[in-house]
């Protein structure tokens, strides 16, 4: 092979190489992450874990399912005890769509703590997926799990969307938390307006109220103390 | 032995190279207790207690067992509840249907969990009825990774 053939050889490999990279770069949207799911930032994580860490050994309940990740960043950061209850599949069922009874049915058997007994639950944004009478009950089930103080944080869309995949919240750090795409047959994201949230979830106090870019309101709800109030 | 990420488990856990190894085609029914780093690849009915040191459940061992040990590391099945004293591990193939009680406890993603986990660490106060009269607020440094 001549010096030039050599070098149009070199300058077509360099031009493929530039062409491959070039397709390789994707633009992808703002907080995209290529191993699973954009990272949006969490105005409430950082109090719900400050509030849990004013206890020796909180007690959470965590709604969504088992993430890793998120058991040993709880477990290294509060030394909690931890109660994984996945309730979204439970949420799949059709029960889940009108038969209140069905799901306090189900409820009870899942969520088998001691009333009064936990600090704070991770509720993720389950409450998009039910009707109003299930959300109900399910509100008045979590409530009374909660001790007076005890912290509930829930996210709720703000655009009414149908998925095919679910999301997964994945605690990045004390502010963020990577919403990861996962398989599930989940129904059409209810939107719930601000006043219908402070209804449905009467029997606590709203302590922090969030509305996010990414079409997000992140709640923090706490049980009061007042012995009048308590649900 | 493999685990499902294809690194040999002894490769992460030099002590399972010269652990006592219960094979495939063992089935102990009863109390198992050891002083020294042990691996199942078969199946255990029963109690095991290894107090100092770290059981490896390989894929292929099938517990159902309350387990007492240093350190646990599950790449198999576990039916029964887990307690260790340092830290408690369960690989992408590994399933337990049971309560932990550990400081550190590290779940792959794909692995299959349903229980409690405890991970109080030794000294913390018991379960509280009260809010403390003056506690100390964590203040959550400015950014650390999950």
């Amino acid at each position: 092979m001549s010096d030039g053939e050599n070098n149009r050889s070199l300058a077509g490999l360099w031009n493929r190489a530039r062409r491959f990279l070039a397709a390789g770069v994707r633009a992808e949207p703002a907080g995209w992450e290529p191993d699973g799911g954009a990272v949006h930032p969490s105005r409430t994580l950082r109090p719900f874990l400050q509030s849990m860490a004013e206890w020796p050994a909180p007690v959470n309940v965590d709604l969504g399912p088992v993430i890793g990740s998120n058991v040993t960043f709880l477990g290294s950061h509060l030394a909690c005890k931890l109660y994984p209850e996945d309730l979204y599949p439970d949420l799949d069922q059709p029960f889940a769509r009108g038969d209140v009874d069905g799901l306090g049915t189900m409820l009870a058997a899942k969520l088998r703590q001691d009333p009064g007994s936990v600090d704070g639950i991770l509720a993720w944004d389950v409450f998009d997926y039910v009707g109003r009478g299930e959300a109900a009950a399910l509100a008045r089930r979590l409530a009374s799990l909660l001790r007076p103080g005890g912290l509930m944080m829930a996210l709720f869309t703000t655009e009414p969307r149908h998925e095919a995949a679910s999301r997964r919240y994945v605690i990045v750090d004390a502010d963020h938390l990577r919403h990861r795409p996962a398989p599930g047959a989940r129904w059409a994201r209810k939107v719930w307006p601000l006043r219908d949230i402070e209804v449905l979830l009467a029997p606590l106090e709203v302590y922090q109220s969030h509305l996010l870019a990414h079409h997000q309101r992140e709640m923090l709800l706490r049980r009061p103390a007042a012995p009048g109030k308590e649900g | 032995m493999a685990s499902e990420t294809g690194t040999p488990v002894e490769a992460r856990h030099p002590a399972a190279a010269s652990a006592a190894l219960i094979g495939k085609s063992v089935v102990v029914k009863g109390e198992l207790e050891g002083s020294e780093d042990l691996t199942i690849e078969g199946q255990v009915e029963g109690k095991i207690e290894l107090r100092d040191h770290t059981l490896t459940i390989g894929q292929g061992g099938r517990i159902k067992a309350q387990v007492f040990a240093k350190a646990v590391v599950v790449c198999g099945e576990l039916v029964g509840n887990i307690n260790a004293s340092e830290a408690v591990e369960i690989r992408e193939s590994g399933s337990v249907d049971g309560d932990i009680v550990s400081p550190r406890v590290a779940i792959a993603d794909g692995a299959h969990f349903r229980g409690s986990i405890d991970m109080q660490r030794k000294g913390a106060a018991p379960a509280k009825g009260a809010a403390p009269e003056s506690p100390t607020p964590w203040k959550v440094p400015p950014s650390y990774g999950a």
